[in-house]
């Protein structure tokens, strides 16, 4: 997953719902660790729309 | 609240936030009961108080209202709607005249290991990274809640269990009363769960909207708009700020303990599940773990043995709420918007004054008999 810096308001709800625990947030971004199976789930309930995800075809 | 108890009961206490600035961005809709201020002893002040509150008005998906008016009301008693950015401070401030050592703008972002044992945290901050020692760690990180996983509890949060919420604090709207916060229901507005306007003063509000993770379509954010916009009060506003964030609503993790360890709060997912209230239970939770916390140090024994009391004691306090709130939630996501409606039709003139939760249900149900089998076991 990517964050969009611009939309995202660091609420902390994708971390919240990573299966993997991946998410870290802090002050000034959220950024997903090595971990990161880009499962989506976090994009599912972020409340603006700030996730990526980048699809493996 | 932990590290203010702590402190007070005689434990050398170092309180972290990642954030530069406590309280922001704020993550909340800010309303607050008076009981659980009074109840831990914390003068209500002006500087942190941004409305007062003494009803509640439910409207219904097809408009209709229902008013419970003034005290216990869904939030309980009379109560305030906050400005967090600065109460989030204040209780760092009371924690501080305690003397409780604090470190603002430092991330944890991990547990110090003896062997098997928590021996602490890993952060960094302006200063560089650090390594902090303590008997006790206090895991109080809010919803995002990974201080627990690292110790092995799994908090992590299914998409049933979470509400999606966005906020907008607007200015330049009708406030018809100050003194009202309105929630609003129905499929259209919000699938399994409501929007709300949280009244500060007569033209400024904070107005949001929760949506069970697992219905939503679009990020909550655009069902947001879309409520403003078919509020003619509303859309005629400006936005003044954009926030928002996730809320547990699937009850309490079953165990909030561990040698070394006590998990508090949003963390804990100590959350009202029907009303999606959590600041309440957080401080009443944090009270009580940071007086478990000094006292088992003092003692000498951190085993989970000890620490067990601050979820025996917490329990007690809240452990039933806890559970009816779950069912009630239950109960409305399973409810379509003609029962909804149907449910309001019936209360409209209903005497509402003095109303607890049970009461309310008690009403519900002479109302709506077929609402009874859902109702069950809730009272
Ligand atoms: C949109 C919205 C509206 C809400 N409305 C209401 C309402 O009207 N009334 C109500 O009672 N409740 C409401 N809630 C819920 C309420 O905000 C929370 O239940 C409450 O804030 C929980 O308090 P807490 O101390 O557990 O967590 P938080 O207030 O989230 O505090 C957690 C703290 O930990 C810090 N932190 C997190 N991770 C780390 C880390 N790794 N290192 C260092 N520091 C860290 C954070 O910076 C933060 O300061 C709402 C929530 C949302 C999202
Ligand atoms: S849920 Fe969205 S807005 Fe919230 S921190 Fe994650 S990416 Fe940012
Ligand atoms: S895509 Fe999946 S694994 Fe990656 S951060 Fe989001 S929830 Fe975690």
């Amino acid at each position: 997953m990517k964050v969009d810096t611009n939309i995202c308001i660091r609420c902390g709800a994708c971390a919240s719902v990573c299966p993997v625990n991946a998410i870290e947030v802090a002050d000034a971004y959220v950024r997903a660790d090595k971990s990161c199976n880009n499962c989506g789930i976090c994009a599912k309930l972020c409340p603006v729309g700030a996730v990526m995800i980048e699809r493996k075809l | 609240m932990s590290a203010r108890a702590a402190t007070r009961a005689g434990a050398e206490v170092l309180l972290l936030d990642k954030r530069r600035e406590l309280g922001v961005p704020v993550q909340c809709g800010e309303a607050l009961a008076e009981e659980p201020l009074l109840d831990l002893g914390i003068k209500p002040n002006p500087r942190w108080i941004a409305g007062e509150v003494n009803a509640v008005r439910l409207i219904s998906p097809s408009g209709l209202e229902v008013s419970i008016a003034e005290k216990k009301a869904v939030h309980g008693k009379v109560g305030f709607i906050l400005d967090r950015k600065v109460f989030d401070k204040h209780l760092a401030m009371l924690a501080a005249k305690e003397g409780a050592d604090v470190m603002v703008g430092t991330l944890v972002d991990g547990l110090l290991m003896d062997g098997k044992k928590i021996a602490g945290v890993k952060a960094s901050s302006f200063d560089g990274r650090m390594e902090v020692r303590a008997k006790v760690v206090i895991a109080a990180d809010g919803v995002v809640s990974r201080v627990a996983r690292w110790a092995g509890v799994n908090t992590t949060l299914k998409l049933v269990d979470i509400e999606s919420c966005a906020q907008f604090q607007m200015v330049g709207i009708d406030i018809k009363s100050p003194e009202v916060m309105e929630y609003y229901f129905g499929s259209k507005i919000t699938p399994g769960g409501y929007a709300w306007v949280f009244p500060k003063g007569r033209d400024m509000a904070n107005v949001g909207i929760g949506i069970l993770s697992s219905r939503m379509q679009r990020p909550a954010i655009d069902y947001l708009k879309d409520f403003v916009n078919s509020m003619p009060g509303l859309k005629k506003g400006r936005v003044i700020e954009i926030n928002g964030g996730g809320v547990p609503v699937g009850g309490p993790i079953p165990k909030t303990f561990k040698d070394n360890l006590l998990i508090v709060g949003d963390a804990a997912r100590q959350v009202n599940a029907l009303t999606g209230g959590g600041i309440d239970s957080a401080m009443r939770a944090g009270n009580i773990a940071g007086e478990v916390a000094a006292k088992a140090v003092a003692s000498g024994d951190v085993s989970e043995k000890k620490l067990k009391e601050y979820e025996k004691r917490w329990r007690e306090q809240m452990g039933k709420r806890f559970k009816r709130y779950l069912k009630a939630k239950e109960v409305l996501l399973s409810m379509s918007d003609e029962e909804l409606d149907r449910l309001a039709k019936a209360l409209q003139g209903v005497e509402f004054e003095k109303i607890s939760l049970t009461d309310m249900l008690k009403v519900f149900m002479k109302v709506s008999p077929k609402l009874m089998w859902k109702l069950k076991g809730l009272m």
